[in-house]
């Protein structure tokens, strides 16, 4: 889970995420600041939120870059964009 | 980018590192202003590279200057220290929670050629193999630490744009994204290599055959229709009646009957099913069970058993079951000796025989069964045999040009095969007489057990000879493999000419019809998911794009603040950095140039316009903001302000490191310009900075730091500045700076020694006593270590006191050798009382 992130455009999005009481003023303006409890492993994943459209395509990415910010190498993160992708061939 | 910031240091220890020697020297930088003072060659440099050799365990002068790797052989170690001396660099660092660390690296291996040099860290001990836990990217090299050499300033600004990338990888390495963008092109590869489901690929499997329109059809199919599945079944049934000229309704005959039309197709191809041979039958028990019947036997009259039967069927008869008067045998035809109360008796004795009766039937089925296995199994393996052995000389000749026509090879494969299969039959023809001898074992029993007599047969030697010859049939099944040899030579050319006429890809659509709902689902939501993993690679491209244009926005930013903190309200200034191409990336550092204050600027590629000093602040400038975006919480400067760019002391002691300290950064600063030196550690006094002096005296021993944070020291600095003067007022300035060294040293070694001596006293209670130095030294030689001391304390009032006349001002000589006598007394005394307080 990303903490410490704005996503202010999307509302429902950011307490999905469980940004809802939004970021301190300093991560505000400083986008390259991440919480520490965030993997280091995809350190810019906070940053490519920021600046992410509210469309279809970028809901998608979100929900892969959620469901990657934990990962800790490259297996990791295969086994969490699996699982979503998966759920796409589902339904 | 690194999660955790690297925490202060609070100490450095050095030994062997470069001009570092055999002594070990320890700094103390528990200050947030370090300021290390040492004139030329005294090890400044030195210093940094082993802050820089402490962090990444690598040399940013040799990643990064030219010239070969053999050029810095051997460039590490102290070249006067014994070979099995240790060479190592240490510190304390506080970590993100505060707790200081002590991190140790220790040289294994110098650099040697084309190797790099080897360590061995550790962190409170334990073996480390990066300091990623204190912010230090490892893939960063030499420049991922903290400090600020001349040559990296200048690579930076050398390079070309795209090696320059490279200096602000920390700060623009999407590499995660890449990574991330890895993963998201891996899914969409996986996902494509999502075969189709088995009814797609046969019905795929229908092009280029005569059924390909069939396929067509099949592929028009929607999964909205909700007659998929009948109209499916249609199309095919049509296909299959039109290659069989048939009527035929439902989808299981059809394809009994194109099954059929197959098999017949291929064996007018070559009789390949004649030379083919099924698993041989596992021979059956042919021991009937008659063991409970040989028991009963043995418990009844033997005589009696014998006529049992024809008791049976004498009362069998209606007219003797119910006689009522004597009659004639009708057997022995003895006259009237049939009477009723001999048939009571009779049917009396039967009755008690009824249970041997039952047992016996019981043991006559069993052997019947017996005779059924046998004769069952017989035919069973005869089926599972070759046919070819039985084909006439005709057949034989037609089979061996069919397999020639197919295979376009000599007969040898198929001959084998028809000989090996005449061998089998041969040894299954042997079988027929021990089968015919069990057979006839077998039928002996029954007639015994009809008879109830005791049963005697040759059953059990038949059933010995017949496994015998069974053992030598399936032996020689098993290991001769022409059969096998001829199959894998004949089918793929079989497979080859029946796949052109597309029979067994219809029959393949047949078997799987079944699937296609299911299959043209997962096909739609493989399309589905592949076209939202197409969109999500467009939108994480032009995200990552954006992501890097802020970050050079916010460089621009960071790098124009720093500039403007050296170089205020200069024309020329500093306009950002660009990127020039999407992919890969290119750092441009751009000028402005105005002409007046208020006009509006041009900009040019700063490298072909800046000033030498306007290129060093643009890489301090650049150095500074990189630090600063990568939040780190220790910057280490060697000589950040050149000789030739004095002017902008001034500004950096007072807008740049004020804007460092005031932002919690710790700074480590080394000059060799003392004035430099002098104002950084007066400007910043509140901070209690910590100075010290290098001295490289003894290269064995080496470089060895002093602490100046003192009144003393700070005189002596000052001293520094104007030491080699060539006019007498320089040197006078000098001479004045070491009369205030002298007199607070004085003062400083009085009010030691009586306090030690039991009565409490500070410097400021002596200067209330005698406060110019000739009044000092009477009060000092009280103290002195030595008479040596005491000549030195009376000398030095005459060399300092140069009065008005520039005839009377000391040398520089002098000045050195005053200088000399000062360091040697304080430390005299230092090393007697402690480190002398300011």
């Amino acid at each position: 889970m990303i903490r410490g992130v704005k996503v202010s455009h999307n509302q429902s999005v950011a307490k999905r995420m469980g940004c809802d009481t939004g970021p301190p003023p300093r991560l505000r303006s400083q986008w390259w600041h991440y919480s520490s409890e965030m993997s280091a492993y995809l350190p810019n994943l906070p940053a490519l939120l920021e600046v992410l459209p509210s469309t279809p395509a970028a809901y998608d990415l979100r929900a892969l870059v959620e469901a990657a910010a934990d990962a800790n190498d490259a297996g990791e993160i295969d086994a969490a964009l699996s699982k979503v992708v998966d759920g796409w061939m589902r339904k | 980018m690194n999660a955790v910031p690297i925490p202060a240091f609070s100490w450095l220890e050095i030994r062997g590192f470069r001009a570092f020697g055999s002594e070990a020297r320890r700094l103390d930088l528990s200050s947030s202003l370090v300021i290390v003072h040492a004139g030329n060659s005294q090890s400044k440099t030195n210093l940094a590279e082993a802050m820089e050799f402490l962090l990444t365990g690598r040399s940013s002068r040799r990643d990064l200057f030219g010239g070969a790797k053999a050029e810095y052989n051997a460039s590490l170690r102290n070249a006067h220290l014994p070979m099995n001396a240790e060479v190592w660099v240490a510190a304390g660092i506080r970590d993100s929670s505060g707790v200081e660390r002590e991190v140790r690296r220790t040289l294994v291996t110098d650099f040697d050629g084309a190797s790099d040099c080897v360590s061995h860290l550790t962190v409170d001990g334990v073996v480390r193999d990066s300091l990623e836990a204190f912010g230090i990217n490892a893939n960063e090299g030499a420049i991922g630490a903290p400090v600020l050499l001349q040559h990296t300033l200048r690579y930076v600004l050398s390079t070309e744009p795209k090696q320059r990338a490279a200096y602000f990888k920390a700060l623009l390495e999407l590499t995660d994204l890449d990574i991330f963008r890895q993963g998201i092109k891996a899914q969409h590869a996986r996902i494509d290599g999502v075969p189709a489901g088995a009814s797609l690929t046969a019905i795929d499997g229908l092009q280029g055959t005569q059924f390909a329109d069939t396929g067509n059809a099949l592929n028009s199919l929607r999964l909205t229709s909700p007659e998929l599945m009948r109209d499916a079944e249609r199309i095919v049934v049509e296909a299959g009646n039109r290659f069989l000229q048939a009527e035929i309704e439902s989808i299981a005959a059809l394809r009994a009957a194109l099954a059929e039309a197959r098999s017949r197709r291929a064996d007018a191809l070559f009789p390949m099913s004649a030379l083919s041979m099924a698993p041989l039958p596992v021979a059956p028990t042919l021991l009937p069970d008659v063991e409970v019947y040989s028991n009963a036997l043995r418990n009844v009259d033997q005589t009696l058993a014998e006529l049992m039967p024809t008791f049976a069927a004498f009362l069998a008869v209606p007219e003797y079951e119910h006689l009522d008067h004597a009659v004639d045998c009708p057997v022995c035809a003895t006259s009237s000796a049939l009477t009723p109360a001999r048939i009571t008796e009779l049917r009396d004795r039967l009755r008690a025989g009824e249970q041997l009766r039952q047992v016996a039937s019981a043991a006559s089925d069993s052997v019947r069964q017996t005779q059924g296995r046998l004769n069952t199994w017989r035919d069973s393996l005869r089926r599972a045999l070759p046919t070819a052995e039985s084909w006439t000389d005709e057949q034989r000749d037609i089979a061996r040009s069919s397999f020639i026509q197919l295979c376009g090879e000599n007969a040898e494969a198929y001959e084998d095969a028809a000989a090996f299969a005449d061998d089998l039959h041969q040894k299954y023809s042997l079988l027929g007489s021990p089968v015919e001898a069990v057979n006839q074992a077998l039928t002996i029993l029954i007639d015994q057990i009809e008879r109830r007599v005791e049963l005697k047969s040759e059953l059990d030697v038949a059933i010995i000879d017949l496994e015998e010859i069974l053992a030598e049939l399936t032996r020689t099944a098993k290991v001769n493999e022409t059969l096998e040899t001829l199959r894998r030579t004949v089918e793929p050319h079989l497979a080859k000419k029946q796949s052109n006429d597309g029979l067994d890809k219809l029959l393949d659509v047949i078997d799987q019809l079944p699937l296609l709902a299911s299959d043209l689902t997962a096909a739609a939501l493989k399309a589905a998911t592949i076209k939202r993993l197409t969109a999500v690679e467009r939108a994480l491209k032009q995200a990552s794009s954006s992501v890097l244009d802020a970050r050079f926005a916010s460089m621009s930013s960071a790098i124009e603040r720093w500039w403007l903190s050296i170089r205020p309200g200069e024309l020329v200034g500093f306009a950002g950095v660009k990127r020039r191409a999407a992919g890969a990336i290119f750092v441009n550092l751009i000028a402005a140039l105005q002409s007046t204050e208020e006009g509006a600027a041009v900009e040019r590629d700063a490298l072909g316009v800046y000033s030498d000093s306007q290129l060093n602040a643009l890489g301090l400038s650049t150095f500074l903001a990189r630090s600063e975006l990568i939040d780190r919480s220790t910057v280490f400067l060697d000589d950040p302000i050149p000789g030739s760019d004095g002017d902008h002391r001034l500004t950096f002691v007072q807008n740049t490191l004020t804007e460092l300290l005031d932002g919690g950064q710790q700074v480590i600063l080394t000059t060799y310009d003392s004035k430099f030196a002098d104002w950084a550690a007066t400007h910043h006094d509140a901070r209690g900075p910590v100075t010290f002096d290098l001295n490289l005296l003894d290269v064995v021993l080496g470089t060895e730091p002093t602490q100046t944070s003192d009144a003393f020291s700070r005189y002596l600095l000052q001293g520094e500045d104007n030491l080699n003067a060539p006019t007498a007022a320089g040197r006078r300035s000098a001479c004045v700076a070491y009369r205030s060294a002298a007199e607070r040293l004085a003062k400083q070694i009085i009010a030691t020694n009586r306090s030690v001596a039991g009565a409490p006293c500070t410097v400021a209670d002596v200067e209330r006593e005698a406060k110019q130095l000739g009044d000092l030294v009477p009060l000092v030689r009280g103290f002195v270590l030595s008479n040596d001391e005491a000549g030195k304390w009376s000398v030095m009032p005459k060399v300092l006191n140069p009065g008005n006349h520039d005839d009377a001002v000391p040398s520089t000589i002098e000045l050195k050798q005053i200088r000399g006598n000062l360091r040697a007394i304080a430390k005299a005394h230092r090393a007697k009382w402690g480190t002398l307080a300011g």
